[in-house]
């Protein structure tokens, strides 16, 4: 690559220097309403798919479920994850061979230690993980998910995927749920 | 068929007869034809010699910082490290059982303005780029002595070194440092083929080197009398303090995600762990919309080109009234004098098409051996893909509908013209 290709380079991704990395064990992991992040781990048939989302956007709220209807929006996010894969082939060959959901809910005052399900709290804010193991007959090129779509609060879902096509990435969101792994 | 024959040969025939009108016209269709072909044929061997600066490298650790940052300095060797990292994680990540090598990566010095990284014989053996090729050296060997130095390819052909050559490193980065490593001169002991990646334009020195010379050296700046001698050097052993980064390749990449998830909440210390691939396509994200504006200017002047093709059509138009007379008169139906401009038109673009692809080819076949010496660029020729080849028919296709102007008009007028008759 040309010296000046690279300067150029340099100029133009020095203002998004700023992207962060994942979380950190001493800097709290960095929450945005409708953002989430799918990560995929690809190996021959098997997907392993891991959603990371501030829960406002898979169930409206962050905070553990106090009525009626927010415990069924929870149980009806569980029984999605269990029976729909995260993403799938366009013929959509995929099945969930496992899934489990976390949900960070932020401690209240006098009630620390007790929830099991606490993985990391963001005072006030919750993330939801959403890990799931695929088995995709089939498997090409090409995947889609449904996650947008089901998902309408979710307007920048950033995908990064490994295995089987080398790394790569790809920004979806409404109306844009393809992705092409060697793109 | 008789029909189509008929026109087919017309065309033939009035090209033939307007050739040095229409050379013109067909030379500025080519390159622009060219020039729209070049910018996209080119947009994808740059994306993909971009996207294979590293391969096989499953993670990128380093302080903590940007996955662009981080991305820059350990593989593009554009800007500073923020923080270096421990040894001892170092030591950890190779102790890592799911990790099947690392390669460390310590930065900071120059030579002449090309970065020195000071790196072990893991470099030469993992480091992969391209369609997973791994370095290869094009004269010496690796370093085997403490002051020997490998140089990237474009390195020794700009200083014009070879094996054996002695250099001095500067202090920090710069091509005019004013702190100079020249009481410990390295010798050249391999220089490495062009990769067409920022590999070509480094310095590589071991490790252990890049400690031995900074024996002595306090807030960058070496106390006479406490610096080393090349002998004093090789007789100590030296372990770093820290490295700026390290590459790491996993035994399953699957596992990639998983490390990537401690590496960034380790306690050790804090650090970054990115995936190259990620990074990479990130990266190229924020260049892609240069090349999309690029293209937009080749199709503009490809469209500017057109315009120019109508216009010329239709000064012919006006000189051709007597000749689409005598046509008429002979037999000839209006939709075959509509035609004949619609087939001139489309012929001309054909013809510029064909001309672009063999001069394009020709360009690439010349340059391509210069842009990799000087600008790293390895481009070679390929059968055009599916996005060129639609570019190209493109091009017919939009001159058959510029040409419909000049068609319609000459096909009303030939209707109400009478046989013979002039206006």
């Amino acid at each position: 690559m040309s010296i000046n290709l690279r300067l150029s380079l340099f100029t133009a991704v020095s203002a998004l220097l700023l992207t962060g990395t994942a979380a950190a064990q001493d800097n709290p992991a960095g929450h945005q309403h409708g953002r989430a992040e799918l990560q995929l781990s690809i190996e021959e048939t098997r997907i392993d798919a891991f959603l990371l989302s501030p829960a406002a956007n898979l169930v409206g709220f962050e905070h553990a479920p106090e009525t009626d209807e927010q415990k069924q929006a929870l149980a009806d996010l569980q029984r999605w994850a269990e029976t729909r894969p995260m993403v799938n082939t366009p013929e959509g060959h995929c099945r969930v061979e496992s899934a489990e959901v976390y949900a960070s809910w932020p401690k209240k005052a006098g009630d620390r230690g007790h929830d099991h399900h606490d993985h990391e709290s963001h005072g006030g804010h919750a993330d939801i993980e959403i890990s799931q193991s695929l088995d995709c007959p089939g498997l090409g090129k090409e995947l889609e998910t449904p996650l947008t779509a089901r998902f309408p609060a979710m307007e920048h879902l950033d995908v990064q995927w490994v295995g089987l096509y080398g790394q790569g990435s790809r920004q979806l969101g409404p109306g844009r749920n393809q992705l092409i792994l060697d793109e | 068929m008789n029909a189509l024959r008929l026109a087919l040969s017309l065309t033939a025939a009035s090209l033939w007869h307007r050739r040095r009108v229409l050379a013109l016209v067909c030379l500025t269709l080519t390159l622009s034809v060219t020039l729209l072909l070049g910018i996209q044929y080119l947009r994808t061997e740059v994306r993909q010699s971009f996207n294979n600066t590293i391969t096989g490298t499953d993670l990128i650790v380093g302080a903590r910082s940007g996955q662009l940052n981080l991305l820059l300095y350990t593989v593009f060797h554009l800007g500073d490290a923020t923080n270096n990292i421990r040894w001892s994680t170092y030591q950890k990540l190779r102790t890592d059982e799911r990790i099947d090598w690392v390669i460390p990566l310590s930065l900071g010095d120059s030579y002449r303005g090309h970065r020195v990284i000071g790196t072990n014989t893991q470099f030469f053996e993992r480091f992969g780029y391209g369609d997973e090729q791994s370095l290869a050296l094009a004269s010496g060997d690796w370093f085997s002595d403490l002051f020997d130095v490998v140089l990237g390819a474009n390195v020794a052909r700009q200083m014009t070194h070879r094996v054996g050559d002695r250099i001095t490193l500067s202090h920090g980065g710069g091509s005019t440092s004013f702190s100079r490593h020249d009481d410990l001169p390295f010798r050249v002991s391999g220089v490495l083929e062009a990769t067409g990646t920022p590999v070509d334009q480094a310095v590589f020195i071991g490790l252990d080197a890049m400690e031995a010379i900074h024996v002595g050296w306090e807030s960058g700046v070496a106390i006479p009398g406490r610096t080393l001698s090349g002998d004093e050097a090789r007789e100590r052993s030296y372990q770093p303090d820290s490295i700026t980064a390290a590459l790491l390749g996993l035994k399953r990449p699957i596992l990639t995600f998983q490390v990537q998830r401690e590496l960034n909440q380790y306690t050790g210390e804090p650090l970054s762990a990115i995936l190259p691939g990620v990074a990479l396509s990130r990266l190229w994200q924020v260049m892609g919309q240069f090349e999309k504006a690029l293209l937009a200017i080749g199709g503009f002047v490809v469209v500017t080109s057109l315009v120019g093709l109508v216009s010329v059509l239709l000064t012919l138009q006006a000189q051709r009234r007597r000749e689409m007379a005598i046509l008429r008169a002979t037999g000839a139906s209006p939709a075959l004098i509509a035609s004949l401009y619609s087939l001139e038109s489309l012929g001309l673009a054909l013809l510029s098409c064909l001309l672009a692809v063999v001069l394009g080819a020709l360009g690439i076949a010349a340059l391509s051996p210069w842009l990799l010496e000087h600008y790293g660029l390895q481009l070679g020729l390929r059968a055009l893909n599916t996005d060129e080849w639609a570019v190209l028919g493109s091009v017919p296709l939009a001159a058959l509908l510029v040409s419909l102007a000049p068609a319609i008009s000459s096909w009303l007028t030939s209707r109400r013209q009478g046989f013979g008759g002039f206006e």
